[in-house]
């Protein structure tokens, strides 16, 4: 299931809010939790819940085991074990086809993938477990020893199928007996309509426009197609494409802190306005955090970090944070490319851009992380290098670029707003106001009814998608 | 602000998120479940049949998902506040006033005349107006159109489909083949020429794979002398019967017929029409450009019937569906696409057509009882009788192929003609 859909809005968290706070007892409450977060995850997969069980049956296990070890070599076989199974489950359900085309182009064999259907949100419950387990064996945490109270945090449907990556030790007093109250319900409400905005408004809106210049998977984009674009469409797509990766993942944050929220969870921050940064590091402090922290803490600090082999270890990183978005060699080369510049910065240029103006650092950033994007979208090389041609041939197109100029003017305030919303001036306002008024404050009074007009403008936008006419009846 | 105040705020934040949810919730399980959506020209989900396959594929639930946001309550109301919404979030292409001669009634006499005297097969040359692709149309001066692309492979099977009734038939039956180009051809301008191919060269293709006793009806030439005028509706795929006339009056060239005058014939008009295009776009630039539909009262005599499978039988009936209206109202020509029916006048000159077509041949047949003792139309899709059998019970000496561009070109609508044979 989805959280930008009608059924998840209007009958899944009506009745699972209304099932949760029915009861005070905590055990109860988790196992609401629970079986909800089965119901939302078998509803698009049910197949796929008895992976999901079995692993985290197995990591808790695991944990326990540690913990009775703690301090043999029996321990450390225990943390090899869990990290091996977990990445071989990846290798298994996600990298299988991957894997066997390098062995076959490499050793001229013809060996076939087992392709099973991509497990939902496996490559985000394998880096829960991987993290808490491995925090059991570093005696950060201490073993979770009821399994339910597991699972509920492997499970929780707020974050389980796209982020963000919820580390145990953040949440360990929140499993069990947390304190639900009124406020972080409120501002959990708060939170879960701007992301539901960001996704259902920007986000997929942008994915039209990406769709009409870059294909989507219904109509990729043809060669054809692409040599008839002039350059400015190709970079309008890419923009677009920008807008739309940002707002609907940071969207998709923001709802599952929302919905944490909302059931008493504290969930760290995900993003915090990527396209504002003034260098590809800080860019990656700002994108996606959960994951950027797990490589920090989980494979660049073991492997030496900052004190030896500091090239090779960002080489790694980069690497694996580039395969860890798909099993295609361009994720990797979009893990490299930003290598390529943290290595840079690195060396001399933080230091070139510390002392130049700021816009000067904005501009640089954003002119490595735009194009970056179609590395990431094209999964096909042929495509990925006749587009980025395009983009820098600076062409125009034997249409000329009157279709897109009346694209971009369709969207003006559409795209005014998206641009307004990458940056932090929400919260400025917010601040502003805060300190303005003095005993009533207006941001106060004003967020409920926007909270009614966000929600109002989703759902007619999600009914509006199941439009659907047909020209031609019965064929 | 006091925490009294806030924690009230908390409230009325909580309360009216959750209540707003749990009203449409409620709604949504008990409120009256629709079948099928008008505007939408088809039928809603239904709750899936449970099966074990469906439910461990994941598909079973993915249908309640598709059932569930079909019936949403108020679902037109929500559909119509989304696309005010979507058409206010920028300037809206239609607010933009652009100088455009096919909107202004004098420079259209002047260019009617010009084009009359000089054909010109091409597109037309560029003016300021501004299109853009919505849904797989193309939307262009409070317009839309479908883009044509099939290829030459297509319209080749296309003609074997229609030499094999040819060899079959002959010498018994005449068969002619007309085909429909659509709306974009003549409209279209230089800067967007590459959105479509062009219509002539695609029919020029069909015809030659024809055999040459097959008589081959030129409208695209006709019609092209008349682009100017109101032939295809703005905002339905469908041609008007103006633009349907043309078609009947270069058929009546090969056919060696006399066309009859459309200026002394009575009709009357269906207004407000938005089309099968509006309805897929809903473009406020068509919205604010409806159609009319027009229909013809000829004054022969006609007797009308629908026909079934079975030969003949035959149930009287009318010519125009009177009552279709609104999004419908094309469906006026015969009564719309029904399998099989038949006009029989007082033309005693023993010409006797049967026509085979979609919808667009709804528009056309009509003109026919003004030449012809008998007209018979199947409708290729529908039509499931014995074909052949059916034109020797009838007495059909000619036989037309009508279609539209597209259909000659769609594997589909190839195979249904291919299908009458049996």
């Amino acid at each position: 299931m989805v959280f930008a859909s009608l059924l998840f809005l209007f009958i899944f968290l009506p009745l699972c809010l209304m099932l949760y706070y029915s009861t005070k007892n905590p055990k109860w409450r988790n196992w609401v939790l629970i079986v909800f977060s089965l119901a939302f995850y078998g509803w698009g997969e049910p197949i796929w819940i008895s992976l999901l069980i079995l692993s985290s049956l197995f990591d808790w296990g695991n944990s326990i085991f540690i913990d009775k070890h703690r301090g043999t070599k029996w321990a450390k076989i225990g943390v090899t074990v869990t990290v091996v199974f977990n990445l071989a489950l990846l290798a298994t359900f996600k990298y299988d086809k991957f894997i066997v085309d390098q062995v076959n182009s490499l050793l001229g064999t013809s060996f076939t993938a087992p392709g099973y259907a991509l497990p939902l949100g496996i490559s985000f419950y394998t880096f829960h477990t991987i993290s808490y387990v491995v925090d059991v064996y570093r005696g950060d945490i201490k073993a979770q020893r009821n399994f339910p109270n597991f699972l509920m945090y492997v499970s929780l449907f707020s974050s389980l199928v796209a982020g963000p990556i919820i580390r145990y030790a953040h949440v360990e007093k929140e499993i069990y007996g947390r304190k639900e109250n009124l406020t972080d319900f409120s501002l959990g409400v708060s939170r879960f309509c701007i992301g539901l905005f960001k996704k259902v408004v920007i986000a997929n809106i942008a994915a039209e426009i990406v769709a009409k210049y870059m294909g989507d998977n219904r109509d990729p984009l043809s060669f054809a197609e692409l040599a008839n674009f002039s350059s400015l469409e190709a970079w309008v797509g890419l923009i677009m494409f920008a807008i739309q990766i940002y707002f609907d993942f940071s969207g998709y944050s923001d709802m599952a802190i929302g919905l944490g929220r909302m059931f008493g969870f504290h969930f760290r921050e995900n993003f915090n306005y990527p396209y504002i940064s003034k260098s590809i590091g800080e860019f990656w402090r700002r994108w996606h955090i959960s994951l950027g922290s797990i490589f920090r803490d989980y494979v660049y600090i073991p492997l030496g970090g900052n004190k030896k082999r500091v090239y090779l270890n960002l080489f790694i990183v980069w690497f694996l944070t580039g395969m860890w978005h798909g099993p295609s060699w361009n994720f990797i080369f979009w893990g490299l490319y930003f290598f390529i510049f943290i290595a840079l910065e690195r060396a001399f240029l933080l230091k070139w851009l510390e002392k130049a103006p700021a816009f000067i650092a904005h501009i640089y950033a954003l002119v490595i992380i735009i194009p970056g994007w179609v590395i990431f979208y094209f999964t096909d090389t042929e495509m990925l290098i006749a587009y980025v041609k395009k983009l820098f041939s600076f062409s125009s197109g034997p249409a000329g670029n009157m279709e897109v100029m009346n694209t971009l003017s369709t969207h003006l305030f559409w795209l005014i707003l998206a641009l307004i919303l990458c940056m932090p001036v929400y919260h400025t306002i917010k601040n502003w106001i805060d300190k303005k008024s003095g005993r009533i404050s207006f941001y106060n009074t004003t967020v409920i009814g926007f909270n009614v007009l966000l929600l109002f403008i989703c759902v007619a936008q999600l009914v509006g998608k199941s439009y659907n006419p047909f020209i031609y009846f019965r064929f | 602000m006091s925490e009294v105040t806030k924690n009230k705020m908390h409230t009325v934040n909580v309360a009216i998120f959750c209540g707003l949810l749990l009203i449409g919730g409620i709604a949504s399980l008990a409120m009256k479940k629709e079948t099928v959506s008008v505007m939408e020209n088809r039928k809603l989900a239904a709750f899936p049949q449970y099966s074990d396959s469906l439910f461990w594929s994941g598909k079973y639930f993915k249908q309640i998902d598709e059932y569930y946001a079909d019936n949403f309550p108020l679902r037109d109301k929500w559909i119509s506040f989304s696309d005010k919404f979507k058409s206010s979030i920028g300037f809206n292409s239609s607010e933009i006033k652009m100088y455009d001669p096919t909107n202004d009634a004098e420079a259209n006499e002047k260019t009617d005349t010009i084009k009359n005297e000089t054909v010109n097969n091409g597109p037309l040359p560029d003016d300021s107006a501004t299109g853009e692709k919505k849904k797989g149309v193309f939307v262009f001066k409070n317009r839309a159109f479908e883009m044509f692309g099939g290829g030459p492979e297509m319209g080749k099977s296309y003609a074997d489909v229609i030499n094999s009734y040819n060899r079959l038939l002959k010498p018994g039956i005449q068969v002619y083949n007309l085909i429909i180009p659509v709306a974009l051809e003549f409209e279209i301008t230089e800067k967007y020429a590459r959105f479509q191919k062009p219509n002539r060269p695609a029919i020029e293709n069909i015809y030659t794979s024809l055999d040459s006793n097959i008589k081959k009806v030129w409208a695209i030439d006709e019609i092209r002398k008349h682009r100017t005028e109101y032939i295809y509706f703005n905002t339905d795929h469908h041609w008007t019967s103006l633009g349907a006339y043309y078609a009947y009056r270069a058929f009546c060239f090969t056919a060696g017929l006399t066309p009859v005058s459309l200026d002394t014939i009575a009709y009357k008009t269906k207004p407000s029409f938005l089309g099968s295009l509006y309805r897929l776009t809903r473009d406020p630039g068509l919205q604010s450009n409806p159609d009319s539909v027009r229909y013809y009262l000829f004054k022969d005599s006609v007797n009308f019937y629908i026909g079934s499978a079975k030969i003949g039988q035959w149930v009287k009936s009318k010519m125009y569906g009177e009552g279709a209206s609104g999004a419908n109202s094309y469906s006026v020509f015969l009564q719309g696409d029904l399998p099989t029916v038949k006009m029989e006048t007082q033309h005693k000159n023993g010409r006797k057509i049967a026509i085979v077509k979609e919808s667009y041949g709804n528009a056309f047949a009509p003109y026919l009882i003004n030449n012809y003792e008998k007209v018979i139309v199947v409708d290729q899709r529908y039509y499931t009788g014995d074909f052949i059998a059916m034109l020797k019970a009838e007495g059909i000496n000619e036989l037309l192929f009508i279609n539209n561009i597209f259909a000659a070109h769609t594997p589909f609508h190839i195979n249904k003609i291919k299908g009458l044979k049996k």
